[in-house]
């Protein structure tokens, strides 16, 4: 046995040379020391864990944030468990005021990845110093470097790789413009440009003193130099968000701060946002970037479509429990529309294995059969406004009753205002049909209640009219049941039974929807089409049906709250065209050129995520000088990741690459500058919540362990190698205000990041209202809290400064919040009166005008403003037809990973050492395969299966069969998360010694370079270009002999 | 120097509590972080699981009401106790959160597990089911283990549990334990690690960890020794449920006291049809499976394959 032992580990027999990574520091009790190992030795029974020895915080082993609290023992963090006084680990959660010593012996549940949350922390090739690029982009050679030496490169720019002669732009060139008034003047000329009313002319001479700040003079709508430096995320939350648009918006000036959102369910976000839009002042504004989902504790029917329930989505410890506990009692019965045999489908009452992108088709066939067979609610569709609503004791109302106006050709426009009747009202007086009898309205208006007729499909003094639910019913009944069914391959009869089943609940039904409807070309109007159906039934806002989310306490402050963490002595509004052309109208920028343009517009979604990196190698609409980011995996998660590969290993395209990370990752490879950042408990954030839960719920993310990073000074102060301590580290050294001394206010200091953190813990402290502020902590709880952050070094965790962040009034209540991990509503006041208490409770979209307003920027065509099914297509419109390539591409997660960033988890790599290719039996015997046999994939995009890293290697993209029932014919799968080819997986040079990688981390298959590029962008993957999905299921593939 | 109310609080406890004015003086950190452990960790071990704080008030909550029967249970003595466990198959997903959360709790290494949830596809493209099936040591009330090595090293304790005894369960003992078990619950550590062939052993898995009443860690002491469930004993004395309980996100597992007629657990047994399996080799196994169908009229268990 020992023999075994000492051949398995020789690297450890080695010892790092270098202190760049954790694996080359020793530790003794967690805490890092200078060099060798010691610990303590068996002994007498270990003393249970009592409150003291937990942190209770929240994970980020995916998005779903579950509350956990961290078993800490001898400084070690060494297990977790689920938070009980959270909603999502525990059902029902406990009582908030439970007191902590209660608590402590009551775990939740939490799923395998929360579970093994400790190994992100503890991984041997965590980057731990600040690593410097010593060769090409991507050879994986690195120096460490001091972290002062590296912000102060990044700052002044220059000559920074003497073997490439060439010179960087600092920051502080790239922070231009600096006065808060000149950019609110600029910004509304470049209005006023845009709007025709001046020229470019009286622009410059107005700003002549100014227009050198600018990237182009000539085209002031680009905005300032300052819009050339980019801070691009992956995961981010509240607290984390905040600190970052005040450093790189507020305080920096650009307006390229882009998440990344379209990598996962874009779509969804942005087709809700245009559901929620409302009328105000003849436009459209205020819907919200969030979405619905079902209320899976109440509901009798749910039909789970393209939605991973037990394995991925928000998420399996909150869902779960509701969704067994429903089966076993008799009250759930629901139909899984996955072309995979999901976990959740293994318990569903019928799976439809529907053909990918086709998600519309079944949704308009449902629709046909519902409208009918007369199975909606008129009652709630009739009413148009919110008096109606509130007589029928119904929170929302749709347009479906709202008159729209038909163009000469047919076309569905704007709404019917009362002025087109030259009746009373104003540009928000919209108008039904009650008989013949137009009635005008405004939507909000709760006085004076209207109600229309639902089907309108008539000429009103002269003017063409129909109504929205008229439109919907156009497109649904525009073809045959029989058609319907042949575009998706669900047979008539299933349709049918769906549809039947649907309508046979009451409110307490409900059409869930994720990753599987959204992540096609066709994505935001498949969500309008299966969105349709929960309006149909009028579910939004009731038990058991359609939920919004009771949202999270506002930790950022106003209305009464103790800090408006917003306070800023000189804030920026950036403006100027952003570099992934966001929330613009193309035809009214300086870039119009027509049709196509050069890149997509999207005049509907943000964080369109595939966008930053290509837009920077087209240089459209301009070139980029500096990209940081954060806690994004764009070339390992995004489809056709490896088309950023060559954009981000040309120093001409981004001629500054900093990435802040815990790892040397995929993406990270081509960096310029690695800052390593805290892990997820190590840090700050206020994860806040999902529309899943109805309780508010405000868990905090607070640091659990110490971090193994290197010590550094920013402002005086000590603290831990960070995203915030770069941040702010930039800021001192630039003189940029918003951070130091006086960085809120005049004698509000910020120095530390705990003088935003514990800011926002107080206001959550606060609560909803004057009279919501939680206890103090009494003495008890107090000495608890000392007792568990007794192994935090004094940079993370230092009283006296804490104490000052928020002051006598809010310290002990900060304690009482954070001693719990944050703050909840109470179980039973997640509903009341058979509805959810927090409510949407306002108008939802069935037809859109804002959409309709818009033209497709690469087609010049309308956007439709109704669900409606449109074949899958590139960004041109054209059919993608890949003659020659017979299975269909998807991917999906499984619950042991989360796509880029959970395989230095060993525990879960234990459980699931490779992934596989799903197929089924018919297709395998057609190529001839058996499980286990290595295959190839191979696309129209990417005819030899290859990474091409431009590095010298190219990987192959080869993975084992696994031929099963449970994959629909012609239909191909693999699990993302594995085929990593850096995270430690290999070898690595830094400060010229080699650091072997470990295999285990690159075993498997990653499919994502063979899904398919756009033609007409040839850098890019395919898009959603109204809703900005990123396309992960419209490929079709071949497997070839590997 | 501090003047707000919680000064008052940490000067009050300054005299007991020394290290706290490291903390609060900021003189002191280091001191505070090293030392300020080795109080805490003494003031821990004065405690006693009778004196857990009462449980919260939890309507509904499954898991509250089989910890709050853990506590009556506990409250009587060990000998007319018999825990028990109850496995709802309907309600596992094979997600192996129960895996992982056992390997953290129990500090098991890469080789061998407590616990496994073995995993079937049955039927045939589009009318199938997937059918996990958790298992564990079943704690047999005559464990076919304990008749393989000599008497005294593998002992059934008084509230039901198979105690290994560590310091003698080696070497062959533990070969021939691990072979005599019908479930292959046994397992033999091999001192392998998990971050074996890395640059460096992460703490979390060199940890000092309980079992049997005893403190151990893996490496040279383990190395050689049979390990397997215990139904988390060492949680169950301190008022808490086993770990893959707590954790299991479907709400499967259930865990109680038999000899408590009115527990969750024994209301299961009575109420369903379940199963032990191998119960025809009489060693009466302490591990039911419930295998009713789900009402849309589904089968999961065993029993589904067998």
């Amino acid at each position: 046995m020992n023999e075994t032992k000492n051949d398995s580990m020789p690297a450890r027999r080695e010892l790092l040379k270098t202190t760049a990574l954790l694996g080359g520091l020793a530790t003794v009790a967690g805490r890092v020391v200078a060099s060798g190992e010691t610990g303590p030795a068996a002994g007498p029974a270990h003393a249970a864990p009592s409150a003291q020895d937990y942190i209770y915080t929240t994970c980020l082993q995916c998005n779903v944030g579950c509350e956990v609290k961290v078993r800490i023992q001898d400084g070690v963090a060494v297990k977790v468990e689920g938070n009980p006084y959270g909603p999502r680990p525990m059902d029902p959660h406990i009582p908030w005021n439970t007191p902590v010593s209660a608590a402590a012996r009551v775990h939740g549940h939490i799923c395998p990845k929360g579970q093994a949350g400790i190994q992100a922390d503890q991984d041997p090739y965590r980057v731990v110093r600040v690593l410097k690029r010593a060769g090409r982009r991507g050879e994986n050679k690195w120096i460490s470097i001091p972290f002062d030496q590296a912000i102060t490169e990044i700052v002044e720019g220059g000559n920074l790789f003497p073997s490439e002669n060439r010179h960087v732009t600092g920051l502080k060139e790239l922070w231009a413009l600096r006065d808060p008034a000149v950019f609110s003047a600029m910004a509304a000329d470049v209005t006023n440009l845009q709007d025709k009313q001046m020229t470019l002319a009286e622009f410059q001479t107005k700003h002549a003193a100014n227009l050198r700040h600018l990237i182009d003079p000539n085209r002031p709508d680009l905005g300032p130099k300052n819009n050339q430096f980019i801070f691009n995320w992956g995961r981010l939350k509240a607290g984390r968000s905040d600190f970052i648009s005040r450093f790189a918006r507020a305080s920096f000036g650009t307006t390229n701060t882009h998440g990344h959102t379209t990598v996962c369910q874009g779509s969804i976000y942005f087709a809700s946002k245009a559901m929620s839009e409302q009328p105000s002042g003849g436009r459209w504004s205020g819907g919200v970037k969030s979405y619905w989902m079902a209320d899976a504790s109440h509901a009798e029917f749910i039909i789970y479509w393209g939605a991973n329930i037990f394995e991925a989505n928000y998420g399996p410890p909150l869902k779960v429990p509701k969704i067994t506990r429903g089966l076993t009692e008799g009250r759930l019965k629901f139909a899984v529309i996955d072309p995979r045999f999901s976990s959740i489908a293994s318990k569903a009452w019928k799976w439809v294995p529907i053909k990918p992108g086709a998600d519309a088709a079944l949704a308009m066939g449902m629709i046909r059969w519902i409208m009918e067979n007369n199975r909606y609610d008129r009652r709630y569709l009739e009413n148009a406004n919110r008096g109606a609503a509130a007589a029928d004791n119904e929170p929302s109302w749709t347009n479906a009753c709202w008159l729209v106006k038909i163009e000469s050709d047919g076309r569905p426009s704007g709404f019917l205002r009362a002025s087109d009747l030259r009746l009373p009202g104003d540009a928000d007086t919209f108008v039904t049909l009650k008989g013949t009898r137009p009635v005008t309205f405004k939507s909000d208006d709760a006085a004076n209640a209207a109600e229309g007729d639902m089907l309108v499909n008539t000429t009103v003094e002269g003017i063409r009219v129909k109504s929205g639910l008229q439109i919907l019913w156009e497109e649904a009944s525009s073809k045959s049941l029989a058609d319907w069914s042949a575009i998706c391959d669900v047979k008539v009869d299933d349709i049918i039974e769906l549809a039947r089943e649907f309508t046979s609940h009451g409110k307490k039904a409900v059409v869930e929807i994720h990753r599987g409807v959204s992540q096609h070309t066709n994505g935001f109007y498949n969500v309008l089409a299966t969105y349709a159906l929960n309006l149909l039934i009028g579910n939004l806002d009731w038990q058991g049906g359609f939920i919004y989310g009771g949202g999270a306490y506002a930790e950022g402050g106003g209305s009464g709250r103790p800090f408006a963490i917003g306070d800023h002595p000189r804030s920026i509004s950036p403006f100027g065209v952003s570099s992934i052309r966001h929330e613009t109208t193309y035809e009214k920028t300086s870039l119009f050129s027509g049709y196509p343009a050069k890149r997509p517009w999207y005049p509907l979604a943000s964080d369109v995520y595939q966008e930053v990196i290509p837009s920077a190698g087209d240089a459209y609409p301009y070139p980029i000088k500096a990209l940081l980011l954060y806690m994004g995996a764009p070339v390992y998660a995004l489809p056709a990741g490896h088309a950023l590969i060559p954009i981000l290993a040309d120093t001409e395209k981004i001629p500054l690459y900093i990435t802040s990370d815990i790892v040397i990752s995929e993406h990270s490879l081509y960096a310029d500058y690695i800052f390593p950042d805290l892990t997820h408990y190590e840090r700050w954030e206020y994860h806040r919540t999902h529309p899943s839960i109805v309780h508010r719920a405000s868990p905090v993310r607070q640091p659990a362990k110490a971090s193994p990073n290197e010590t550094v000074r920013v402002f005086g102060e000590e603290m831990p190698i960070s995203v915030e301590a770069v941040m702010m580290a930039i800021a001192e050294k630039l003189g940029m205000p918003g951070f130091g001394p006086g960085g809120f206010r005049s004698g509000v200091d910020f120095v530390r990041p705990e003088d935003l953190y514990l800011k926002m813990a107080a206001n959550v402290a606060y609560g909803d209202s004057a009279t919501d502020a939680c206890p103090d902590a009494n003495a008890e709880e107090v000495d608890i809290f000392f007792r568990a952050r007794a192994h935090l070094p004094k940079s993370m965790f230092d009283p006296e400064k804490w104490m000052k962040a928020v002051g006598d009034q809010w310290w002990r209540k900060v304690i009482y919040v954070l001693n719990r991990g944050g703050r909840w509503w109470a179980y039973a006041d997640g509903w009341a009166g058979g509805q959810t208490r927090a409510k949407y409770g306002k108008l939802v979209n069935l037809y859109q005008e804002k959409t309709a307003g818009y033209r497709n920027s690469m087609t010049g065509e309308w956007l439709k403003g109704i669900a409606h099914y449109t074949p899958i297509a590139d960004s041109l419109g054209r059919p993608i037809q890949d003659r020659g390539y017979s299975l269909n591409l998807i991917t999906c997660r499984t619950m042991l990973a989360t796509k880029s960033r959970t395989v230095s988890n060993y525990w879960l790599l234990d459980r699931l050492p490779e992934n596989v290719i799903d197929i089924h039996p018919s297709d395998a015997a057609r190529i001839g395969g058996k499980t286990g046999q290595l295959v190839r994939v191979v696309s129209a995009t990417n005819p030899e299966g290859v990474w091409d890293l431009k590095n010298g290697t190219r990987i192959p993209i080869v993975g084992r069969l696994n031929v099963t029932e449970g994959i629909r014919p012609g239909v191909i799968n693999f699990l993302l998360g594995y085929g990593h080819w850096a995270y430690g997986g290999d070898d690595q040079i830094i400060d010229g010694h080699l650091i072997r990688g470990d295999r285990r981390r690159t075993a498997g298959v990653h499919a994502n370079a063979v899904m398919r590029v756009d033609d007409f962008l040839k850098n890019t993957c395919l898009s959603d270009v109204v809703g900005g999905s990123a396309v992960f299921y419209d490929t079709f593939v071949n497997l070839v002999p590997a | 120097m501090i003047s707000n109310p919680l000064g008052k609080v940490l000067r009050a406890r300054q005299g007991r509590r020394g290290f706290l004015r490291a903390w609060v003086t900021g003189a002191g950190a280091a001191v505070g972080a090293v030392t300020g452990r080795g109080l805490l960790t003494s003031t821990a071990s004065a405690q006693t699981p009778a004196a857990n704080p009462p449980l919260p008030d939890a309507p509904g909550n499954t898991l509250v009401r089989m910890q709050r029967e853990v506590d009556t249970a506990l409250a009587r003595p060990a000998a007319s106790r018999r825990w028990t466990m109850v496995i709802d198959p309907r309600k596992c997903i094979g997600c192996q959160a129960c895996v992982i959360a056992c390997r953290a709790e129990n500090v098991v290494g890469p080789v061998g597990s407590y616990r496994r949830v073995p995993q079937a596809e049955v039927g045939a493209y589009p009318s199938m089911a997937n059918v996990f099936m958790p298992a564990n040591c079943v704690q047999c009330d005559d464990p076919p283990c304990a008749r393989a090595v000599p008497a005294g090293m593998i002992q059934k304790r008084p509230d039901g549990i198979v105690q290994f005894d560590y310091t003698q369960l080696k070497g062959p003992h533990a070969a021939a334990a691990a072979a005599a078990c019908p479930y292959r619950a046994v397992h033999v550590d091999d001192g392998r690690y998990f971050t074996d062939g890395t640059p460096r052993h992460e703490a979390y898995e060199s940890r000092t960890f309980a079992e049997y009443g005893g403190a151990w860690r893996r490496g040279q002491q383990l190395t050689g020794v049979a390990r397997k469930c215990h139904f988390c004993a060492h949680r169950l004395e301190a008022g808490e449920l086993p770990a893959c309980v707590t954790t299991c996100i479907g709400g499967a597992m259930f865990f109680g006291d038999a000899a408590d007629a009115n527990s969750l657990a024994s209301l299961l047994v009575k109420d369903n049809r379940t199963i032990r399996i191998h119960e025809e080799l009489g060693i009466q196994p302490r591990v039911y499976y419930i295998e009713d169908k789900l009402p849309q009229g589904r089968h999961y268990s065993c029993a589904t394959c067998h």
